[in-house]
């Protein structure tokens, strides 16, 4: 390609680089050193180290971890009998069609299901252990974010499975190896990238996670992310929220280089 | 057999986990008891309030413009920004690839914050422009994505080829370029469509007083707790989508892109 | 006398609803020798390949090993190792542990496994190359890291699908050589899976040709080169002219509208037959010396020799390779010897077409 012609393609590309992916980062950063009258400070990293603060993003990546593993653990399986039907890529569209219901909704739902009167009370009276709160509670955050991650988690594992070539399992086979050991030694290492991916797409979003917090958890339970869009909207400390985003982006850069950047699904 | 069917069954389990909560929501649309336990009688009560409801088929309008229309620009600046990327040398690609990529992995709050911040610096009003300058901003590297890779896969001899047969520049990229990577562009509008209609957390930092979107709308009426108009619009929403899915599908299957791809 | 390994008894395979992909097959395997299975794709090669690896069982008839029935065993449990078409290696591991893996599941210990993993790569000429990834290696030296990956677990059988389609021409003769080779040190035997006709000649002890689930004959490349049994192997193995003709009596053949001596019987008088010549066999001559004349329509220089396309007087075509030019246009005629003329009867099965071939040497005995 020319060079002009390859230059005049680059601009509104470059141009968009510049203005929402350097600068805004870099606005986080700068907003991070003044306090809420607008002063320079490095107080704000201060505050991010006392008790208050730090149990709040020690219990956000422990949520975190929880949705992740939860999900993870059911989606191999699912992934991986997905693979053994017929019309697997049907049926692959079919666990994926509920992540294009809108998350608010699914959230809305469940404020209903879980519920005092809702259809899980109802189920657990009729079994006999009785009507609990459930709404509100640490376990309905869990239990809908996993929910809502799901899918997320299925597909890139579902496609390295799919993309495993078959006669690699039957070479293990042919070498005499058991289905578990060919599980251990050669599904689960070539479908670890797909693991991987599964992860980062849905450890990062769990950090962050508000709508989730304010509708299922009343405020049990407190993310990162529900801090940022309280300083953000509500008391309008821009710098304490600026200071916990900055955590956040540095969290999510550690996570992406443990787990290298995938493309999601692929 | 015995394996098979534990396996099934599994399956099976897993389906009605996810879609038991979509149609209870669908299935209390109904209820003229207008609450989602105890279903007292069957209503379309909640529909009808829809349909009269004005400021509600305005959000939805408003939904469906900053979608079409962010989809549409995002898709004109990452097919030409991933034409212009697949030209570069391998280690400008990687940096500007790294960076494309930054707003696919930030959480969504973060993307909402720090554009919400930036708007703020330059003085930008918020409202319906900054709502369509974020969703145009968040979908370009989705546009890049889904193109980038149909474009690597075209040999640089066809490019040549055109040339030797006389085509200029502008004729390369009209009879040869778009057209190889078309698959590419409708699923990478398709995508930018779907962020955009879901959106909620970027929508709800940068859209100021007087502008909502639907995902807002909603937020903010679930946080008044049940009401049925919401399971109702549920329902026409979930229809849409399936729509909207087949349709994917059947661009997807005819186009070859592999596998099924979704936003986050 | 050499004592069979494998044995197929009536075996068919049936996926579902669809067409049989082997149909009622029998055939036996003996210890030690090179075999190939020959035929077109999606002729049923692979299918018997499988069913004796175990990756799938038969729909009906029984397969047995060493003289034990194994429908049932599954693959990890056989004393059998494959080579697979695309190698299949494992990318998540080096060349070393990719031979290493068999015998690490059987446990072994680790110096004995250093042993025979050095000795197998020293086999296919690999030392040295243990800490190469797999992605590292060029198409020949996968090929290899594959073989040595079967060998090193010392299997009864080993078996190779297509082993070498993916290698470039001059590669696939210098491995066709050295699988040979590595079968007569290892005295292994060797189920050798293509559809090439030239390396399966080349390299076998028996040849098995294969055509729409069936064994259409089988037999020492000789043997199926220079007595076909019908026109698919004739057409399918070598070059070959194959003209319609008539058995006049025993010894005496009609084709291209003359009678000619040859040296087949046990047929019906005037029997309808089908005569196999090979190009090589025919030699140019002046036309009025030939025994039957064509008109040269076109020539082709093959670099070993001519080949010569031509059709006679009743529009038969010919192919001819001879290291003599002749001339586009031009008249020619064609001599050949009563034993080039190869006769072969319509749906004649194996057993029947063996009697017929053991009749004439018989008789040749007998005439001494």
């Amino acid at each position: 390609m020319e060079n002009k012609t390859r230059t005049l393609y680059m601009i509104p590309y470059i141009g968009w680089i510049i203005l929402f992916v350097v600068a805004p980062i870099a606005l986080v950063v700068y907003y991070s050193f003044f306090d809420i009258h607008g002063n320079f400070t490095v107080g704000n990293y201060g505050k991010f180290f006392t008790p208050v603060y730090l149990k709040m993003a020690i219990s956000s990546f422990w949520y975190a971890f929880l949705i992740t593993i939860i999900s993870l653990a059911a989606a191999y399986p699912t992934a991986y009998l997905l693979t053994k039907t017929k019309h697997k890529q049907l049926w692959l569209l079919l666990i994926i069609v509920p992540s294009w219901v809108n998350l608010l909704l699914k959230a809305y739902a469940f404020i209903g299901i879980f519920g005092a009167h809702g259809a899980a009370n109802q189920f657990l009276d009729i079994i006999g252990i009785g009507t609990k709160q459930l709404l509100f509670t640490d376990f309905s955050f869990v239990f809908v974010s996993v929910y809502i991650f799901i899918p997320f988690m299925i597909l890139p594992i579902f496609n390295a499975l799919d993309n495993l070539n078959p006669s690699l399992l039957d070479a293990t086979k042919d070498l005499g190896a058991s289905k578990w050991t060919t599980f251990r030694r050669v599904i689960l290492p070539l479908t670890l990238n797909g693991v991987k991916s599964g992860i980062q797409v849905v450890f990062i979003p769990s950090l962050s996670l508000f709508m989730l917090t304010r509708l299922i958890a009343g405020n049990r339970v407190i993310t990162l992310g529900t801090a940022i869009e309280q300083h953000f909207l509500v008391t309008q400390d821009w710098g304490m929220g600026s200071t916990i985003a900055v955590f956040l982006i540095i969290a999510m850069f550690l996570i992406m280089a443990l787990t290298g950047f995938r493309r999601r699904g692929a | 057999m015995g394996k098979k069917s534990a396996a099934n069954i599994f399956l099976i389990f897993m389906f009605f986990i996810l879609y038991a909560p979509i149609f209870y929501l669908i299935f209390y649309s109904f209820n003229s008891g207008g609450t989602m336990s105890g279903f007292d009688g069957f209503t379309w009560e909640w529909y009808e309030e829809i349909f009269q409801d004005t400021r509600l088929f305005i959000i939805v309008l408003n939904t469906v413009v900053i979608a079409l229309l962010s989809a549409l620009i995002s898709t004109i600046i990452g097919v030409f920004g991933a034409i212009a990327l697949r030209s570069l040398k391998q280690r400008q690609q990687q940096t500007l690839l790294a960076l494309n990529n930054v707003l696919i992995v930030s959480p969504d709050v973060i993307i909402g914050a720090s554009f919400l911040i930036l708007f703020t610096f330059i003085g930008f009003q918020l409202g319906f422009y900054s709502v369509l300058l974020s969703h145009i901003a968040f979908s370009i590297p989705i546009v890049v994505l889904m193109v980038l890779p149909k474009l690597m896969e075209m040999s640089p001899s066809l490019v040549d080829a055109a040339k030797d047969l006389g085509a200029n520049s502008w004729e390369v990229l009209t009879k040869v370029v778009l057209p190889y990577i078309t698959p590419g562009i409708f699923a990478g509008f398709f995508m930018a469509l779907t962020y955009s209609m879901d959106d909620f957390a970027v929508t709800f930092f940068v859209t100021g007083n007087g502008f909502t979107t639907l995902s807002v709308e909603i937020y903010s009426m679930a946080r008044q707790g049940i009401s049925l108009t919401i399971n109702a619009l549920s329902t026409i929403l979930f229809l849409v989508t399936i729509v909207l899915v087949l349709i994917y599908y059947y661009l997807s299957q005819r186009s070859g892109v592999k596998g099924v791809n979704f936003r986050k | 006398m050499a004592s069979t390994i494998i044995q197929f008894k009536n075996v068919t395979k049936q996926y579902g609803q669809d067409p049989v992909v082997l149909d009622n097959v029998s055939f036996e395997i003996e210890k030690g020798k090179f075999y190939t299975l020959l035929g077109p794709s999606g002729c049923g090669k692979t299918t018997i390949l499988r069913l004796i690896a175990g990756f799938t069982e038969p729909t009906s008839g029984e397969i047995f090993f060493n003289g034990k029935k194994v429908n049932d065993i599954p693959a990890n449990k056989r004393q059998v190792n494959t080579v697979f078409q695309d190698y299949a290696l494992f990318p998540h591991l080096n060349v070393y542990e990719n031979v290493a893996f068999g015998l690490r599941i059987k446990k072994m210990k680790k110096s004995e496994i250093d042993k025979k993993v050095k000795e197998a790569l020293s086999f296919v000429n690999l030392n040295g190359y243990e800490d190469r990834d797999i992605q590292d290696m060029s198409g020949g030296q996968k090929q290899r890291v594959a073989i040595a990956r079967a060998i090193v677990n010392e299997p009864e059988v080993i078996l190779l699908d297509e082993p070498l389609s993916a290698l470039d021409l001059k590669l696939r003769y210098q491995m066709q050589y050295e699988l040979r080779e590595l079968q007569r040190r290892l005295g292994i035997t060797f189920i050798f899976v293509t559809h090439d006709q030239e390396e399966a000649l080349a390299m076998s002890d028996e040849i098995f040709v294969i055509n729409k689930g069936k064994i259409q004959q089988s037999g020492t490349p000789n043997d199926i080169y220079d007595e076909p049994i019908n026109r698919f192997v004739a057409d399918f193995i070598g070059e070959s002219n194959i003209i319609q003709g008539t058995m006049i009596e025993d010894y005496v053949v009609e084709f291209a509208g003359k009678r000619f001596a040859c040296v087949d019987k046990g047929m019906e008088r005037n029997e309808p037959i089908e005569v196999v010549l090979r190009p090589e066999d025919l030699e140019i001559t002046s036309p009025d010396q030939g025994l039957i004349q064509i008109k040269v329509i076109s020539q082709l220089f093959r670099g070993v020799h001519y080949e010569i396309l031509g059709v006679d007087e009743q529009g038969n075509e010919w192919m001819v390779h001879s290291t003599k030019k002749a001339q586009v246009g031009m008249e020619i005629g064609l001599r050949f010897e009563p034993e080039a003329i190869h006769v072969m009867r319509f749906n004649e099965s194996e057993e029947e077409f063996d009697k017929r071939l053991e009749s004439y040497t018989e008789d040749e005995s007998d005439g001494k």
